[in-house]
């Protein structure tokens, strides 16, 4: 690697000159200041478009704390047709109409092409994250309506938009492996439009972390460094 | 080879115009004149450390082993280099496993005669289907220099306290081993091994479908500290390797010593015993019962040193 390939730049925001959040490991910077966020581009930051969800009123008054998601939009279509029913879908996405006609749909159509939003978390996790229910795949299912809220310090993201496409891929396969294992030698075409960072608030329940909109939860343990990083963000609202 | 320098990276401040210096692996930094936060916008190599070796002595620990009259030949400290390698494994996996039928398994039924009341059954054993999300971060250790048999394989690079790689120094306690593949490589052979890892637990499953990805794939590379030694002991060569930060004996390995048992053939034993008989008849005529016993004791110690003895 050529050293003329580096530069040093300072963490500050490009835009408004304020400080901005991050860690070793963080592949998403965060302005403390305005909210923007940015990737390293080129060796320069690059604005990557960012929504600070609203919390749903009955979840103010209460410490939040923004746990950021990549939200992409894609284009599925399956080369290859599969007979689907409902009864191979799995039980918890049949409560979720959307979904499950969704997934029929692309499934049974000829030449169909269904677009999907995908929730993926780009904050650091930790092997405990997979013994839970996964609040990417739920949101996945269910989307939330997002609301513009206001700006605030958000924990920094791990995870690039390459990294959360394949995620996003394997989620989707997930989802139908678990009744038709043929799927995973399906040939599925991704078509990845657009995507921002959503910046989901979530406020503490003893050991849980419960999402301000719909109120799914996230184990404590299954964040890398949370202790370190509520430390960080409450010396930062102090 | 040329031997792995320390990647040093001079820059300029934005801030302040002084001179900044950033180790390889790492992307936060801070000026130390005007305290401004730093980052750098492409990560360098892979970052690298070293155990600073601890033992003082290591000839004690050897001699304390293999004995005061060890002959040390040679004793060098050299720098191992072990590459942790960190990867989120994420997937799906289907795997199935047909199980065993087993026979003759009698369970008893409403029959009109006794014959009748039982039947013999059929039972598949041990049938497994797994279905399963994966998402896991894995970590395991590549030694690049292929000293595993020389008992690296033990060293525990986990709990000890490193320091940025500091070539100069490094030098100043001994020498340092070269990586012999490229970085690119080991991190693909890292990668290869974590995949395996969660395969390894389907292998001799019958049908196993999947799909895997390792992302965020990280590694550091661990320079550690480790004493070799040739040595003799009794005139047997042994080759020693010692952890120079705890002074564990890593392997000690040798040329062992034969020991083969003495065995006299029948007619030697013949020999000996008319030998024998000749000698006590004539002890006993010139120096009486005491003797007697006294020359009987010390034959029958040499026969037996003859018989069951070392040589």
């Amino acid at each position: 690697m050529e050293q003329s390939d580096l530069k040093l730049i300072p963490l500050r925001c490009p835009e408004c000159g304020g400080d901005i959040n991050s860690k070793e490991e963080d592949r998403v910077y965060f302005c403390y200041v305005c909210g923007l966020g940015f990737e390293i581009v080129r060796n320069k930051f690059k604005k990557v478009n960012v929504i600070y969800a609203k919390p749903s009123h009955e979840f103010t008054g209460k410490t939040l704390y923004y746990l950021p998601f990549w939200q992409i939009l894609a284009t599925i279509s399956i080369k290859k047709q599969y007979s689907l029913d409902y009864k191979d879908i799995p039980e918890e996405l049949l409560k979720v109409d959307n979904f499950s006609r969704l997934l029929t749909g692309l499934f049974k159509e000829k030449n169909a092409r269904k677009k999907v939003t995908f929730f993926v978390p780009a904050f650091g996790i930790t092997n405990r994250y997979q013994l839970m229910d996964e609040p990417g795949f739920q949101f996945t299912v269910d989307p939330p309506k997002l609301e513009k809220g206001t700006t605030r310090d958000m924990v920094g993201a791990e995870y690039t938009i390459s990294d959360a496409l394949d995620l996003a891929k394997v989620m989707f396969l997930s989802i139908q492996a678990h009744s038709r294992i043929e799927v995973l030698d399906a040939d599925i075409d991704f078509e990845f439009h657009k995507y921002r960072i959503a910046g989901i608030p979530f406020y503490e329940d003893d050991a849980l972390l419960v999402d301000g909109i719909k109120g799914f939860r996230i184990f404590k343990d299954a964040l890398k460094k949370w202790d370190e990083i509520k430390e960080q963000l409450n010396g930062r609202h102090n | 080879m040329e031997k792995p320098k320390q990647i040093i990276i001079s820059f300029l401040c934005p801030n302040c115009g002084a001179e900044v210096d950033t180790i390889e692996g790492y992307t936060n930094i801070r000026c130390k004149y005007c305290s401004s936060k730093l980052l750098i916008t492409q990560r360098v190599g892979l970052p690298r450390v070293f155990a600073r070796p601890k033992l003082e002595n290591p000839k004690t620990i050897i001699k304390g082993d293999a004995g005061l009259n060890t002959k040390i030949i040679d004793l060098d400290l050299l720098f191992i280099p072990l590459i942790k390698f960190r990867a989120e494994i994420l997937g799906w996996i289907y795997a199935h496993k047909k199980g065993e039928v087993k026979k003759g398994y009698y369970h008893p039924v409403f029959g009109e005669t006794e014959e009748d009341s039982y039947s013999i059954g059929m039972e598949i054993v041990g049938e497994k289907t797994v279905k399963k999300r994966v998402r896991r971060i894995l970590e395991d250790k590549i030694d690049p220099s292929d000293f595993y048999r020389f008992g690296v394989k033990r060293i525990k690079i986990e709990g000890k306290k490193y320091e940025p790689y500091d070539d100069e120094l490094l030098h100043q306690f001994g020498n340092v081993f070269d990586l012999p593949l490229s970085l690119e490589e080991y991190l693909s052979k890292g990668q290869d091994i974590l995949l395996n890892k969660v395969l390894s637990h389907y292998s001799s499953w019958d049908e196993l479908k999947y799909i895997l990805k390792a992302i965020k794939k990280e590694a550091i590379i661990y320079y550690y500290p480790v004493y070799f030694s040739r040595l003799e002991v009794d005139g047997i060569p042994y080759t020693y390797s010692i952890d120079a930060v705890t002074g564990e004996i890593l392997l000690k390995e040798g040329l062992i010593k034969k020991e083969s048992k003495r065995t006299l053939n029948v007619n030697s034993l013949y020999s000996i015993i008319t030998f024998s008989a000749v000698i006590v008849t004539l002890i006993y005529t010139f120096f009486g019962k005491v003797g007697t016993v006294i020359t009987c004791l010390a034959m029958l110690f040499l026969v037996w040193e003859l018989q069951f003895g070392t040589k």
